[in-house]
């Protein structure tokens, strides 16, 4: 059945149409259309979108069933669906985000009572890892952490994964800003898979794991308390220490941002990564000063150490699975 | 400075006239904000970073081009809009999007649309003004916590309820005093409208999306949408 419309909004796999019944329906989206258009449209385009609308006993039982063997199915995915990365962010509150390999967060932990008790209010799952970092930004800002200068993001990953490294990088070169926050974060990262294990039995997220490490073998005091009641002094420290061991990402330009309010230059800078094996880029924008000069131009600072390999973005071997999943808009 | 304070947005402005300065302060204030919306959207069918920041910054200077304060809009609600819209297109045109296929492409045919195979024809969002004209609407919508992709398949189906709908968004967008009151308070004025439509108050809570996303349609400048309003009310009663 044929139906006419007016396209109100389009995005990648859909359309919104207002209908000539007065009806505002989603439709798949075709590659030509635009906003304000007027379109007759098969009314078989919408039904993928339709909610289902339970009319007998039968339905419902068929889709009960049919929800029972779904479920048992997926369950058995998630379980058979292996961890391909963390990431964790600290804090005081400190979370831990599991990724699959399309850098989708499968599951989420809360390190300690203060994450536990905001994180409920949140779900995580089936975000990209970006948008759940910046969404449990926002609740942190939200919930009273606004002040929180300093953020430590750590990550296990597969060393062979320069996508995953690079928007780490990217992360951590242009750190945390929104209108009531302002934060440097720390980026560290480790292809080593024994850390989350180590980090669990000693109850502590892989970001304080590390930290950890990093002042035993450095010789730094450390308690759970250091991240939080650390100085800019400490925080340098702690940075060093952490350079030593580990591919380390910060802005150091941005050390200093809440304490000038009118601080405003934010240059993303790759820090070089002092590990072997890292493989690291960095983006640098070019700010135009006209509306019509757009420009980027990928920088990387070179790795201090001989056997490190540097690529610009270009060369970033391109990981396929990172860009498949954008169910992690909101709404 | 708080991003999207009238502050903020008169500097927009200020930048608007071609005081290129003010114009590269401006994109030095908000790097951090578009670095987000970068990072937010380098996942979604672009993977280079720095391919979707200079998409993102281009886009966000074209907003500040076309900003215009008068709309009511927050700057930063505009900008993030075009932004979107122009990864959409971008998208499109680049053809990155898993959705083209014959099928769908079967099922719709395009009103007075010229057949060629220019790619520009594939920008969802190539009409500006037309562009502008969503924005307002989906800004209007957001005061109430909701967006016309949220509200698609919740309108009433029964055509007692729709013939109701439509009296109350008429009744509505047509006092100017209430519009303005429910956009300020971000409320439905139920009780006004119960007495003006003389419709149950449980009626109106029941379907107050679809009154109030009809209003704010019935309001806006798309002439369309209210001939087909029209056309239905005519074909209900």
């Amino acid at each position: 059945m044929k139906e006419q419309g007016i396209v109100l909004s389009v995005n990648d796999h859909s359309a919104v149409i207002f209908t000539k019944t007065c009806q505002l329906i989603e439709i798949v989206a075709p590659p030509n259309i635009s906003v304000g258009q007027e379109i007759v449209y098969s009314k078989d385009n919408s039904a993928h979108f339709d909610k289902p609308r339970i009319k007998t006993p039968l339905l419902v039982a068929t889709m009960a069933l049919a929800a029972l063997f779904i479920g048992i199915f997926m369950s058995q995915s998630i379980f058979n669906n292996r961890t391909y990365a963390i990431i964790s962010v600290d804090i005081n509150p400190s979370v831990q985000f599991l990724l699959n390999k399309d850098l989708v967060i499968t599951e989420v932990k809360a390190m300690n009572s203060d994450a536990a008790k905001l994180i409920s209010e949140e779900v995580y799952r089936g975000l990209t890892w970006q948008n759940g970092v910046d969404q449990w930004f926002d609740v942190l800002e939200n919930h009273g952490y606004e002040s929180s200068e300093r953020i430590l993001v750590a990550a296990v990953l597969p060393n062979d994964d320069a996508e995953l490294k690079y928007q780490l990088a990217a992360l951590g070169e242009s750190g945390y800003e929104s209108e009531a926050m302002k934060a440097q974060v720390l980026v560290v990262y480790s292809d080593d898979f024994d850390l989350p294990e180590k980090a669990a039995n000693s109850n502590l997220s892989i970001g304080m794991q590390i930290l950890k490490n990093s002042s035993e073998s450095s010789g730094i005091e450390w308690d759970p308390s250091v991240l939080k009641n650390a100085d800019s002094q400490d925080w340098l420290l702690i940075t060093e220490a952490l350079e030593r061991d580990y591919n380390v990402s910060v802005n150091p330009s941005r050390s200093s941002v809440t304490s000038n309010s009118n601080a405003t230059q934010t240059s993303p800078q790759t820090t070089a990564p002092s590990n072997s094996n890292a493989t690291q880029t960095s983006p640098q924008a070019t700010e135009p000063s006209n509306s019509n000069a757009t420009q980027t131009s990928p920088q990387a600072t070179e790795p201090s150490n001989s056997n490190a390999t540097q690529t610009t973005q270009k060369e970033i071997p391109s990981n396929p699975n990172a860009t498949k999943n954008s169910n992690g808009n909101k709404g | 400075m708080p991003l999207s304070s009238p502050v903020c947005d008169s500097l927009v402005v200020e930048a608007k006239k071609g005081d290129a300065f003010l114009r590269q302060r401006l994109v030095t204030e908000w790097t951090s904000w578009l670095h987000k919306q970068a990072r937010k959207c380098s996942h979604n069918g672009i993977s280079d970073f720095d391919e979707t920041y200079r998409l993102v910054l281009s886009a966000f200077h074209s907003a500040v081009d076309r900003y215009d304060p008068e709309s009511g809009i927050p700057f930063e609600f505009y900008a993030a809009q075009i932004i979107r819209n122009h990864l959409t297109d971008w998208r499109r045109l680049h053809q990155t999007t898993p959705v083209e296929n014959n099928q769908t492409q079967s099922n719709i045919t395009l009103i007075n649309a010229q057949t060629s195979d220019d790619p520009r024809q594939r920008l969802a969002y190539g009409d500006k003004n037309m562009q502008d004209s969503i924005i307002k609407i989906e800004y209007q919508l957001s005061l109430f916590n909701t967006s016309l992709a949220k509200l698609a398949n919740h309108f009433p189906k029964k055509p007692d309820d729709m013939q109701k709908c439509i009296k109350l968004a008429k009744a509505l967008g047509s006092s100017e005093t209430l519009f303005n009151q429910s956009l300020l308070e971000r409320k439905l004025p139920i009780q006004s409208l119960s007495e003006i439509c003389n419709v149950p108050t449980v009626s109106i809570k029941r379907h107050r999306y679809c009154v109030l996303c009809l209003a704010i349609l019935l309001s806006s400048n798309l002439l369309l949408i209210r001939s087909y309003v029209e056309i239905m009310e005519r074909e209900l009663s």
